[in-house]
């Protein structure tokens, strides 16, 4: 993947620098491995806004999924099943999006937390960034909840809404018919 | 110019004065965390031996790095806020729990009423 490849040359001109600096046989000081987790933080960081940015790019490119009001008859299943099921998809089909490049940031945040920590750094980042890069905690609910749904209609659900992200407000209007939400 | 579906009388429950407080949260998160990156980035200045020195030397790929890095903490900040907001919208369009002011005002929320 293109930005991937951009990382990986981004990670390389970083490490590059670093070893035009230090000599294979002196121990780098606290400061030097701050700095270095801090240039890792700043290489994922810029990852993760671009893979945002093309997430986003992505959802708002997709048509909405539509479910089918007959099938979902045929199933059983009611506008509460739906909600759920929307809820499910919206998250967990935005979170494989980006994936991987959260949990690289957050396991950088995680090293540099560490370092400034051992160092016994006053001015460390002792802050914890988890509120910002972990998802609402109500999405295990919802997570639960579709689980509890039975295989046929999550079969459907799951060809309905695929993997790739879609826009929540246009997906609700799309399904506005099956959600009973017709004014 | 952005317009916004009027709302009248709208109490906001606890889940959504929760949830604004989340949000005000994770806009300050976002503030600390360029703070904490700072000027790190820099690595001639911040990775050698803390010995004052008479110059530094900061390159081109330095400053791209430490640009690129704080323009991506608003857009990762607001995505999260995004996800708060998704949350409510779902919950509060779930049956049950429908509530259409509180639904026209987190739609609000997401869009910038557009």
């Amino acid at each position: 993947m293109a930005a991937n490849n951009l990382r990986a040359i981004t990670v390389n001109i970083v490490l590059g620098l670093l070893l035009t600096s230090f000599s294979a046989n002196s121990s780098p000081n606290d400061g030097e491995v701050i700095s270095f987790l801090k240039r890792e933080v700043a290489v994922s960081l810029k990852a993760l806004g671009e893979r945002i940015e093309e997430c986003e790019a992505q959802a708002a490119g997709r048509k909405p999924p539509v479910l089918d009001s007959s099938r979902l008859s045929e199933l059983g299943a009611g506008a509460e099943d739906v909600m759920v099921a929307v809820a499910y998809f919206n998250h967990i089909n935005a979170s494989r999006c980006d994936r991987d490049e959260r949990l690289e940031l957050i396991y950088n945040l995680g090293m540099l937390a560490s370092a400034e920590r051992q160092a016994g750094d006053a001015n460390g980042n002792e802050q914890s960034y988890e509120e910002l890069l972990f998802p609402p905690v109500d999405v295990v609910a919802y997570r639960l909840r579709y689980a509890a749904l039975p295989a046929p209609w999550r079969d459907y659900f799951a060809d309905v809404f695929g993997v790739e992200p879609f826009d929540l407000t246009a997906t609700l209007k799309a399904n506005d018919a099956v959600l009973g939400l017709a004014k | 110019m952005a317009f916004c579906k009027p709302i009248i009388g709208l109490k906001l429950d606890s889940k959504s004065l929760a949830t604004l407080e989340r949000i005000e949260e994770k806009a300050n998160l976002g503030k600390l965390l360029g703070i904490a990156l700072n000027a790190g980035v820099f690595n001639s200045i911040f990775s050698k031996s803390r010995a004052p020195v008479v110059a530094y030397n900061i390159t081109q790929t330095d400053w791209e790095l430490y640009a690129a890095a704080m323009a991506a903490i608003p857009i990762i900040t607001k995505s999260s806020i995004k996800k708060e907001i998704d949350m409510m919208i779902i919950h509060y369009q779930m049956p049950g729990s429908r509530d259409h002011k509180h639904l026209d005002f987190w739609k609000g929320m997401k869009n910038g009423c557009q």
